[in-house]
């Protein structure tokens, strides 16, 4: 855990208003990471909270007159990394927004990618434990999208013996999957 | 790679370091009320101070609403200057309550020592509008000596640092017409001192103020 020197800051600060290079760099240097830690509690994506940790460097720059050395530093850059963040909140409002939304569909697009994975892994093992003679006829009607008579054609036997080794190859990959699923 | 434009950019700011004097709270309040009681006084000294001055100093009246204006004044100067300066301002929001409180109050309190009837409120409706007139030439400095000293600070909640320095300069105002205006009706006060000044402080001195800092925010 990193250790701040915060009782130093006012008096590197007050040094700073005087024109001292080196106690503004150790300063700036100093409190850059606690900057971009207070952000990362409020905005979570590292590239924005990397932008504002920037943005507030050069406010601190511009408004360092308006630092009393007298007082705490602390209060001082709090508020103006409050400032900020708020600032940066009203500005990019409408594509946080967006791309929040943009988040939750994208989350949503893989949560049923994920439930359409798992099913097909399921119906694989189920087609699997399935006898050849059935898996076969399972596979050209229901994956392959043939028709009874096609797949007969192809198998080289009757429709009727096709519809019926479909239809119980159906019940048992049903009753397999139940199965599993329980 | 951002790790390097940090570094970059402390190099540059450290580069550009110049000394600068640090501002402080106290002394930008003791200078806008010197320098806005300077400017009134001297508009005053060419509109005239009214003749029985001396004996109203001595009535009560005069000193509760010299009171109430003051108090509202110093209120909405201290927020304007504390919501100007990082890490003074209020933690709570007791003070906008504050704030709030003395705007309700003051019409309250020229209510309550007016005489109240409709013939004096249509008699004194008819009269005064020059006395909104002449505090709003006495504000004039004082807002655009406060304008100055935002500009120079570092404001954060615009709309209510608007709001503030145009009410801190027309509650001087009305302070110091009290000196001029011979009229010392409750009713007269409130019309012509208060609500003509509060609506003019909403309607020209806020979109004044609010446009001015909106353009700094953005420079």
């Amino acid at each position: 855990m990193q250790k701040w020197d915060i009782k130093n800051w006012s008096r590197l600060m007050g040094e700073a208003q005087k024109g001292n290079k080196i106690a503004y760099e150790r300063l700036l240097n100093e409190i850059s990471p606690l900057i971009l830690k207070l952000i990362l509690k409020k905005i979570h994506r590292y590239e924005w909270a990397l932008d504002i940790q920037q943005d507030v460097l050069l406010t601190i720059h511009k408004a360092r007159h308006t630092f009393d050395p007298k007082r705490d530093f602390q209060p001082w850059l709090y508020s103006i990394v409050r400032h900020k963040v708020f600032d940066h909140f009203r500005k990019y409002k409408r594509v946080w927004i967006m791309e929040t939304a943009n988040l939750d569909f994208v989350e949503m697009q893989a949560d049923e990618e994920d439930t359409l994975a798992e099913e097909k892994k399921l119906f694989q093992d189920a087609l699997n434990q399935l006898s050849e003679k059935q898996r076969e006829a399972v596979q050209l009607v229901k994956v392959d999208g043939l028709s009874l008579q096609e797949a007969a054609d192809q198998l080289q036997i009757s429709l009727s013996a096709m519809k019926v080794r479909a239809h119980r190859g159906y019940e048992e990959l049903k009753k397999i999957i139940n199965e599993n699923q329980n | 790679m951002m790790e390097l434009k940090n570094k970059k950019l402390i190099q540059d700011l450290v580069e550009d370091l110049k000394p600068v004097k640090p501002v402080r709270f106290s002394r930008l309040i003791l200078l806008w009320l010197f320098l806005s009681f300077l400017s009134s006084a001297t508009i005053l000294a060419f509109l005239g101070m009214r003749s029985d001055l001396n004996a109203q100093m001595q009535t009560h009246a005069f000193w509760t609403s010299f009171i109430a204006f003051f108090a509202a004044m110093f209120v909405c100067l201290v927020m304007t200057l504390r919501l100007s300066i990082p890490g003074l301002e209020p933690k709570s929001k007791k003070p906008i309550g504050l704030s709030l409180f003395l705007l309700a109050y003051l019409p309250a309190h020229f209510i309550l020592i007016s005489e109240f009837s409709y013939e004096n409120l249509i008699q004194n409706l008819n009269h005064g509008f020059e006395c909104t007139l002449a505090i709003v030439l006495i504000a004039l400095v004082p807002f655009i000596v406060i304008q100055i000293f935002i500009a120079k600070l570092f404001p954060m909640r615009i709309f209510f640092v608007a709001w503030h320095s145009g009410f801190a300069a027309l509650w001087l105002g009305s302070l110091a017409l009290q000196s001029h205006c011979m009229n010392d009706s409750g009713l007269h006060i409130l019309l012509w001192h208060y609500l003509s000044v509060a609506i003019f402080s909403i309607v020209v001195f806020l979109p004044i103020a609010w446009m001015i800092l909106r353009k700094k925010e953005q420079a």
